[in-house]
């Protein structure tokens, strides 16, 4: 009869939602050492199937931010959320981040989660670059050598100040290059304002432990004021001590040096120190001033493990169409040459014009033949430290944002599991049966949507919970109730239940709807955690009138045609 | 359970006095969100910056205030949170002091927010200022100024399209009539909560919207069970007059309505009782926004037909 195919979709919609809870049971009652003993794999499947705890719940980092694209035309406007997002995307996944939640809220803003994140400011520090990709070629090892000597000529007699500044400070001193030029120009203020290169500084600051500044240093002597500096030559460029960095800096930004440097090159350092005996030096190369390829050719830009050697990182990108003629043409002309990759972030934030090892060009770089001709290079990189890895492995790869991004609204739980998580305890074993399918459901929103809507029990998904709760109550009691009248009215205890039911019936459904209709305007108005109370209203809603009006008749129509009923205790 | 059995008790009888019981109540708390001067707002709606620190033991509220106010920020707001030796720190400006106490203020870093900077000096501020104590930072959070606009503007919104869907919907189900007393008495409600926050000193934040939008939808569906039996007893004793046909309807769903509001109300109290701190002002916000909405769909909708009916008596039973 009809109860039985009832009691097939009810028993259906039981087992499903427990298989779906089974996940986030099994996880979640797991001891830290269990978890840790997952591989990657088994975890990946967890994190996805079970459950996902708010951040005020787990703790982690919550960014709002904004887009600022007054700087771009319309045609750029349309798809900057987009394409950040895209960025974004990539950036984080470099943290390491368990399950980052990044989504769009209205037209111009990204909201951001990074579950277990509590260091807000390297997070925010991250995200908010503006960062560049382009290409240059190296200059030639003779070319290098001609600037070397024209530099130690023109150099000659001039001092800049402040050369033992001591490069932890050099961040909030920004060095005061004053040039003398012999007798004529007594002083001559140079450039004040750190710029590009010398801006990538306080990401040094990490990299060199203070102890080391014991070590000495090469002095500089009169007839070569410029290559004394020089600790070693590598191929395509020479090698400064870490400490001096500043100082070398600070030369070559002078008006002599500048002179000495051909017009279409340029100078830059690279991005990370490299072990020399006994001091951190650091690689300066000589490149041309102009960018054969930047980052408006950049689709897409990923760290991968290499697959050859596991030490190392590689950095796989894909290029426009145009882009990849370009630079299939420039690698071949090129062949056995150095080619800059720089990656470093203008605008506002400035964090500096940071440079990748020059990469050899050989032939063995790899072009994927992809659609639309777009190529894709395999780049080495040593694998750093762990955290030096995360934050190196995210500036390998800057690509070429464009938009600027503001922050709006960001919170940061540190801890994890706190007082205040038992709520979560609490409340969903309270949902009892109806909650079972209640959690699923909402689960499956969750991920239909790919991640767009991910519900978090946040203060607000608890006030929709209470909320459901009493709705659940309410639909049974007046279902009781209009069954107890029935009884009073002298009916049989079937007669009863059918009349009750059916009576019942549009109270529930208007009450519900009504209900289901602020939820819906809610869900369309609200952000974030009130987006969260809607969407678990609504779903603990439409279960509420399956339950009330399915399961609970079932109940009771087998319970009235097994055996005669003579009396209902209600 | 079977509460009130063939209750009759005349609710309708004493509307007047209720309604004047309400009026005196959200006029109350209208004129105290006058004085002074708006409902308090968390930084979810002024911007700013919140802190909440733990320390290992406990130092007056005071001592933090004065290290607050010594470091720049006069206006912080200090809280003594859940445990003995929490603090919740709340700062409204959104302009970092520069170098405000010298040593106490965290370097200028141009690549953090503003909002960031100040919950950075607030971290140094306090490290340097509590002596021999861990200052563990539990939770950051930071607002900047845009959003609290834009979050009143889409309260509003949903607030206003919400009363018109639930117009329609219930002017189609029912009558015109009804719809309009369901929707006075959902105000009702919204505004004996604001009330409540300002009595109590409470701040607006988004659990608060969240709080009020739950009482919003609970109490709807309360009138509605209302509403649906006078529906029904309209059409069953067409000789009865109106006043005793609502009282009987409000009676007959008088079990039910005290069975739904006390399951809620324990959830709530459970909420309230082992919820923490975080939860404690919501919960205590919620319970009252479930009172008012019983009573409000007892004392104030139904009685609101009864009015409407004698005002306009043409409108009378379809």
């Amino acid at each position: 009869m009809k109860t039985r195919w009832k009691l097939v979709l009810i028993v259906a919609v039981l087992g499903y939602s427990l298989w779906a809870l089974l996940p986030s049971m099994r996880y979640y009652s797991m001891s830290e050492d269990q978890r840790n003993k997952l591989t990657n794999e088994q975890r990946t499947k967890y994190v996805e199937s079970a459950i996902k705890l708010g951040l005020d719940l787990q703790g982690g980092a919550h960014l709002v931010m904004e887009i600022d694209d007054s700087n771009l035309d319309e045609n750029n406007k349309k798809d900057a959320v987009d394409r950040v997002i895209k960025i974004l995307r990539n950036r984080i996944d470099q943290f390491g981040v368990a399950e980052p939640v990044i989504q769009k809220q209205g037209q111009k803003r990204i909201i951001i989660e990074l579950p277990g994140l509590s260091d807000l400011e390297r997070a925010e520090k991250l995200i908010g670059q503006t960062a560049k990709l382009e290409f240059r070629l190296v200059r030639e090892q003779d070319e290098i050598g001609r600037v070397l000597t024209m530099l130690d000529k023109t150099l000659k007699g001039v001092t800049v100040s402040g050369t033992q500044v001591d490069t932890t400070k050099v961040t909030t001193a920004a060095p005061e290059n004053t040039a003398a030029d012999d007798k004529t120009n007594p002083k001559v203020a140079a450039n004040t304002k750190p710029t590009t290169a010398d801006s990538l500084l306080p990401e040094l600051k990490t990299e060199q432990p203070a102890d080391e500044t014991n070590m000495p240093m090469p002095a500089a002597s009169p007839d070569k004021p410029f290559t004394s500096y020089l600790v070693s030559y590598v191929e395509g460029g020479v090698v400064v001590d870490q400490r001096q960095v500043p100082i070398v800096t600070a030369l070559l930004k002078t008006e002599q040096a500048q002179r000495a440097i051909p017009s279409n090159s340029e100078f830059l350092w690279a991005d990370r120190t490299v072990p020399m005996d006994n001091v951190q030096g650091r690689v300066l190369y000589l490149c041309e001033k102009t960018a054969t390829i930047d980052g408006s050719a950049l689709i897409n830009a990923q760290t991968r493990n290499d697959p050859d050697d596991p030490s190392r990182l590689n950095v796989a990108f894909t290029l426009n169409r145009a882009g990849a003629i370009k630079f299939g043409r420039f690698t071949g002309e090129n062949i056995g040459r150095r080619i800059r990759h720089r990656a470093g972030q203008p605008g506002a934030l400035r964090a500096g014009g940071s440079e990748q090892d020059s990469q050899r060009r050989r032939p063995h770089h790899r072009h994927e033949g992809r659609r639309g001709g777009q190529r894709s290079l395999h780049r080495a990189a040593r694998r750093r430290s762990a955290r030096e890895g995360d934050d190196g492995g995210a500036a390998l790869h800057r690509s070429h944002a464009g938009p600027r991004l503001d922050r709006c609204r960001q919170a940061c739980h540190h801890g994890g599991l706190r007082p205040r998580g038992r709520i979560h305890d609490l409340v969903l074993p309270a949902l009892g049966r109806a909650g079972l399918h209640r959690a699923r459901v909402q689960h499956d929103h969750h991920h239909g949507r790919d991640g767009n809507a991910a519900r978090d029990a946040h203060h607000a998904g608890i006030a929709g919970l209470v909320l459901t709760i009493g709705m659940s109550v309410d639909a049974n009691v007046l279902i009781f109730e209009r069954i107890r009248e029935e009884l009073a009215k002298g009916k049989t205890v079937r007669a009863a239940i059918q009349a009750g039911f059916d009576k019942a019936f549009a109270t529930i459904l208007d009450s519900h709807v009504t209900t289901l209709i602020t939820a819906f305007v809610l869900w369309q108005f609200g952000t974030g955690p009130i987006k969260g109370f809607a969407t678990t209203l609504s779903v603990g809603l439409i279960a509420n009138m399956f339950t009330a009006l399915t399961c609970t008749r079932v109940v009771y129509d087998i319970i009235t045609s097994r055996r005669h009923v003579e009396r209902l205790s209600i | 359970m079977h509460f009130f059995h063939n209750a009759n008790y005349n609710f309708v009888k004493v509307r007047r006095r209720a309604m004047l019981v309400s009026a005196i109540v959200i006029a109350a708390g209208m004129l105290s969100i006058l004085l002074r001067g708006g409902l308090k707002e968390s930084i979810d709606f002024s911007g700013g910056a919140l802190v909440e620190i733990s320390l290992q033991q406990p130092v007056p509220v005071q001592d933090v205030r004065k290290i607050m106010s010594d470091a720049g920020f006069a206006g912080a707001e200090i809280t003594r949170f859940g445990q003995e030796s929490s603090y919740l720190i709340k700062v409204k400006e959104l302009e970092a002091k520069p170098g405000a106490n010298g040593a106490a203020a965290a370097p200028a870093d141009s690549s953090l927010s503003p909002e960031r900077i100040i919950s950075k000096q607030i971290e140094a501020a306090l490290s340097a200022g509590i002596a021999g104590q861990k200052v563990e930072v539990r939770r950051v959070e930071t607002v900047g100024p845009k959003v609290g606009g834009e979050l009143r503007k889409a309260a509003f919104l949903a607030v206003i399209y919400s009363l018109i869907g639930i117009l329609i919907y219930i002017s189609w189900r029912f009558q015109f009539r009804f719809a309009v007393a369901a929707i006075i008495a959902t105000a009702h409600d919204a505004l004996v909560m604001l009330a409540f926050f300002s009595f109590a000193g409470l701040e607006m934040s988004i659990s608060g919207i969240a709080a009020i939008l739950t009482i919003v939808g609970y109490s709807l569906a309360d009138t509605v069970v209302v509403f649906d039996r006078i529906r029904e007893n309209l059409g069953l004793r067409r000789r009865e007059d109106m006043g005793t046909l609502i009282n009987t309807s409000i009676n007959e769903t008088l079990s039910r309505t005290i069975i739904t509001s006390g399951t809620v109300m324990l959830t709530l109290v459970a909420l309230l009782v082992f919820g923490g701190a975080v939860i404690r002002e919501f919960a205590l916000a919620m319970t009252v926004g479930i009172i008012a909405g019983t009573y409000s769909s007892i004392f104030i909708a139904a009685p609101i037909l009864l009015e409407w009916q004698m005002w306009h008596p043409s409108r009378a039973k379809k």
